[in-house]
């Protein structure tokens, strides 16, 4: 048995033992099935390199490492496929062309590994073992991955930025973590060097640990740690197992030698005493490691920085606040202007015009409108800004909704609007009754005011309905999870424009002629404060859908 | 025989009655005035018609002011457009003169600047 080959062994097994409990942790989800090939993929093309150094024979070590080479070529489009998935809504159309591209050229790297010198020239024989030599194509590959691997990281770390600007913080935690992953994974292809010349031993598994486990921890875990925390530890970690291979292959390299030179044979005892000491040293060695890092690198112990950490969330949390309130004093003040506006040039035209009653008559009407319209706003925004507490009681979400329709039965009737009732239960759940009733309100609202011709109001208790584009900032979901209930409420308006989807819960942002803007965002809000959410569906043309989630503890 | 000049025709782009109204006092005495309620509207009026100037809200339904005043640079360039606008910010009126706005007055306006700028971009 080769000793090179045994922390290929141990990292290709732990990789797809983390391929597997990702798996297990939920084998519907895509990213996790991806990941899964992913590992599988780094599983056996560490060990059939592992396994390729303890062979003797040439061509038994060419028909190993083409094996594990395949594997590691299969590497570049699932890596690819799975930032695919994961940036969502924030991929672009030539990066699913660069994700099929990767695809065309492992296909080939596939076709031509067997014709001589085009993938690969020949093997090489190192002091680890057998190793290959390039081909014009595994060049090309190489570097071409190099470029896709840059792209990745790159188009990771710009989802980041846009998700902390749309206020996402989850989404840009996830970002920042599979971006700082991929960064990690990319050295793994030091692997590469003696494929192409330097006699250097092919360390990349390192950084493959680091990779997989941070992927794990990105995937399973649902409210993440601050990146920074996450760093050092994989620093350390990282650090660990690069100076534990080297102690390891330095007292395999030196006793091989005395052994050798001495006695002309081989020991497993080596390894096994290797091992041992390895074991012995690992704990202090870490926490050695740890402090000198925190101290050097950090400045302060980790249970600080946790400490800070939070601080800073709630911080951040309240900076979001902050600008929300800026937001909404813009919006404000851009829309009392205008009746400011008329009121003021009406205000100045008083004295001259006072005899002409065409002017008296224009100045009692539309001053009085204006003035209505300040209050409105004032009114609607001291309830959107209001932070009313949730007087929460048990209640039938299907007498809220009732209640809700009996006050509009005449707005209803006047607007030709028939409504179809699909209640598929009647779930009783904490809610503020009043405050519900407002959102609900103001959706119907919404609803009779995009149908002016008549219409269908929809409203459904259970699985969503229709639906094509997704209102992508409030985070769209396709299943509804067992401890909610989804209430669905479609028109069949004109539906609203992919590009204004995303905005129409934000304060002031209305498309109607009349109408501040507030209506959605006060929805959104009670819904929020009930920790719900609210996505809005729309393919233009044929109505708009609002699915709103509610827990049902 | 009493010659009359006929007055230069303005053309208003505003969504609201009470703005429309206001413009009106301020602008009649002098100038004949078009008035539209968006973007759309405007443009068909301006294939038929040439104003000597023209005032422009930002936000309006349908069509907004910056893209009306980009299409309207591409029909007249020669137009004088006037942006007026709740929106007070220096990116805003940026954008707008970059886009060829002639110049820009934030509401709530005084109805003689009003009248100084309009009579200043016509010359």
């Amino acid at each position: 048995m080769n000793l090179y080959s045994l922390p290929n062994y141990f990292v290709s097994i732990y990789t797809l033992s983390l391929g597997v409990f990702v798996l297990a942790c939920n084998h519907k989800d895509r990213k996790n099935q991806i990941f899964f090939l992913l590992a599988l993929a780094t599983f056996i093309w560490l060990f059939f390199y592992g396994l390729s150094y303890s062979i003797e024979d040439y061509s038994k070590a060419l028909i190993t490492l083409k094996i594990g080479h395949l594997s590691a070529v299969c590497l570049t489009p699932i890596v690819y496929f799975f930032m695919l998935e994961i940036l969502g809504r924030y991929k672009k159309k030539i990066d699913i062309l660069l994700g099929y591209l990767s695809l065309l050229l492992a296909a080939l790297c596939f076709i031509f590994i067997n014709v001589d010198s085009i993938y690969l020239k020949k093997l090489v024989r190192h002091y680890w073992g057998y190793y290959p030599i390039g081909g014009p194509l595994m060049i090309a590959y190489a570097m071409f991955t190099f470029t896709i691997a840059f792209r990745a990281v790159y188009l990771f770390w710009d989802a980041a930025k846009k998700a902390k600007k749309e206020l996402d913080y989850d989404s840009y935690q996830r970002f920042k973590y599979y971006s700082l992953s991929l960064s990690i994974f990319v050295p793994a292809s030091v692997d590469y060097l003696p494929k192409f010349g330097p006699e250097i031993y092919p360390f990349g598994y390192v950084f493959v640990v680091a990779f997989s486990s941070l992927v794990t921890y990105a995937i399973v875990r649902h409210k993440l740690l601050d990146v920074d925390i996450v760093i050092r530890r994989s620093f350390v970690y990282s650090l660990l197992i690069s100076i534990i291979t080297f102690i390891y292959l330095s007292i395999i390299l030196i006793s091989e030698f005395i052994f050798r030179s001495y006695f002309g044979y081989q020991s497993i005892l080596i390894a096994i005493i290797a091992s041992s000491i390895i074991a012995i040293t690992f704990n202090p060695l870490r926490f050695r490691l740890q402090k000198i890092i925190d101290k050097y690198f950090f400045k302060i112990d980790a249970d600080k920085l946790i400490k800070e950490n939070f601080q800073m969330k709630q911080e951040l949390q309240h900076q979001d606040r902050l600008k929300a309130v800026a937001t909404l004093a813009a919006g404000m003040a851009h829309e009392i202007k205008n009746p400011l506006t008329s009121i003021k040039t009406f205000a100045e035209y008083l004295p001259t015009k006072y005899d002409d009653p065409e002017f008296r008559s224009k100045f009692s009407r539309i001053v009085s409108d204006e003035v209505d319209r300040v209050n409105n706003i004032v009114k609607q925004l001291l309830e959107f800004s209001k932070p009313e507490e949730l007087v929460l009681k048990p209640c039938s979400i299907v007498a809220v909704l009732d209640e809700t329709l009996g006050f509009l039965s005449n707005n209803l009737l006047a607007n030709k609007i028939e409504v179809t009732k699909n209640y598929g239960g009647n779930p009783v759940l904490n809610l503020d009754k009043n405050q519900m009733k407002q959102a609900f309100l103001n959706i119907f609202l919404n609803s009779i005011q995009v149908m002016p011709s008549g219409g269908t109001l929809t409203v459904n208790i259970g699985r969503p309905v229709g639906a094509i584009h997704e209102s992508p900032l409030h985070g769209s979901r396709n299943h509804v999870r067992n401890d909610e209930v989804i209430i669905s409420i479609s028109d069949t308006g004109p539906g609203i424009p992919k590009e204004h989807l995303a905005h129409i819960f934000d304060p002031f942002f209305t498309t109607k002629e009349s109408g501040t803007g507030l209506g959605l965002s006060i929805v959104h809000g009670i819904i929020t404060k009930h920790g719900g959410k609210i996505e809005a569906k729309s393919s233009n043309g044929t109505g708009a859908t609002f699915h709103i989630y509610l827990n049902k503890k | 025989m009493s010659l009359t000049r006929s007055k230069p025709i303005v053309l208003v782009c505003d969504d609201e009655e009470g703005l429309r109204e206001s413009f009106k006092l301020i602008l009649s005495d002098t100038y004949e005035l078009k008035f539209a309620s968006n973007g759309l509207e405007a443009m068909e009026i301006l294939k038929t018609s040439t104003p000597s100037a023209m005032l422009l809200d930002i936000k309006m339904p349908k069509q907004n002011g910056m893209d009306t005043l980009k299409q309207i640079k591409k029909l007249k360039p020669s137009l004088p457009v006037l942006i007026v606008t709740g929106y007070q910010s220096v990116e805003m009126a940026q954008e707008a003169l970059k886009h060829g706005a002639a110049d820009y007055i934030p509401k709530p306006f005084d109805s003689k600047k009003i009248l100084a700028t309009i009579s200043k971009i016509i010359k």
